[in-house]
């Protein structure tokens, strides 16, 4: 009794540090990408793309608007369900007068990435058209910040 | 009560002068004459260039009511806004553009437009395509090749052997969808 009376302030610290969470930081970070799209010189007035985390423990946790202002004033169109998931379809079109021709950020996506493997990003273009609803060939690309 | 007076009765130059004194013409200068003629040719002609100016307003009025009607009777339709392009479970967000642009133009569009079933065509209609378009669920069912394109049109027997194969192809193609889902 009079050991464990000795013992008890020595393994109480112990049993906490053992019991309290891990830390919940360490792996984890939060990142963004950003996705541009190039229309070559033609309107954008229309964009549909698919984004995909092939690799990593990547997670979606929001998605912000466009730079261009005919893109700006509303985060474009998503599945909410996409949120906390790896894959997203995002999309927005524009009536505006002023549409974008060169290249341009139609979309930032906001990811909590897990783990230290370096996650890889895909991206597959679902639509693309000009003011007459035409489609239109545009290049794609990422960037992450 | 009217007697007409007897001429033969015993007051006779009581008749004559009566007579005389209703039956005279007055003389009326003929300046006067004149005058009043012209004032009153003035005054009809004044009624009458009255009744024909309403007339005339009438007539124009009408014409122009029947042309307006015309105009909108033979004004050229602008065709409802081409949403069938798409079925519904493969809209995209040019879909969602072309309904918006009609809308915004306030044409006539197609009642198969109404997308959300709510009697009318309007802003929750684009925004119900665009979530359509988005939605991830349709991608993947839109991945899932036919079973034309698989060469699997036959109806698969089970107990065959040759229906092993196919079956199996099968779920190679519906596996892969789902591994995309995780």
């Amino acid at each position: 009794m009079k050991r464990l009376s000795l013992l008890l302030p020595l393994l109480i610290p112990l049993l906490c540090l053992a019991a309290g969470p891990g830390d919940p930081a360490a792996g984890t970070r939060f990142t963004s990408v950003d996705i541009l799209i190039d229309p070559k010189g033609q309107p954008l007035a229309a964009y549909q793309v698919e984004f995909t985390a092939e690799v990593g423990r990547v997670s979606l946790v929001g998605v912000e608007a466009g730079e261009h202002p005919a893109y700006a004033k509303r985060p474009p169109y998503y599945d909410p369900a996409a949120l906390a998931g790896h894959r997203i379809i995002v999309g927005d079109y524009s009536l505006d007068p002023n549409l974008p021709r060169n290249r341009v950020r139609v979309a930032r996506l906001m990811l909590e990435v897990r783990g230290q493997t370096k996650p890889q990003y895909a991206m597959k273009l679902m639509a693309a058209a000009n003011a007459d609803g035409k489609t239109i060939p545009v290049e794609m690309s990422l960037s992450e910040q | 009560m009217r007697q007409d007076v007897d001429p033969s009765s015993d007051l006779p130059e009581f008749a004559a002068a009566m007579r005389r004194a209703y039956s005279h013409r007055p003389a009326i200068p003929s300046e006067i004459d004149a005058r009043l003629s012209a004032m009153a040719a003035e005054r009809f002609a004044a009624w009458r260039r009255s009744r024909m100016a309403v007339r005339w307003a009438g007539a124009v009025a009408a014409g122009l009511a029947a042309v307006i009607a015309l105009a909108i009777a033979l004004r050229p339709q602008r065709p409802a806004a081409p949403i069938a392009r798409a079925t519904p479970k493969n809209y995209d967000m040019v879909d969602a553009l072309l309904l918006a642009k009609h809308l915004a133009a306030h044409d006539a569009v197609d009642r198969a437009s109404d997308v959300n079933g709510d009697g009318v065509v309007d802003q929750r209609d684009v925004d119900a395509i665009a979530a359509a378009a988005v939605r991830l669920r349709q991608t993947v069912a839109h991945r899932l090749p036919t079973l034309n394109a698989l060469g699997l049109d036959k109806p698969i027997r089970p107990a065959s052997a040759e229906s092993s194969d196919s079956a199996k192809a099968v779920a190679q193609v519906v596996a892969a969808p789902r591994e995309g889902m995780r």
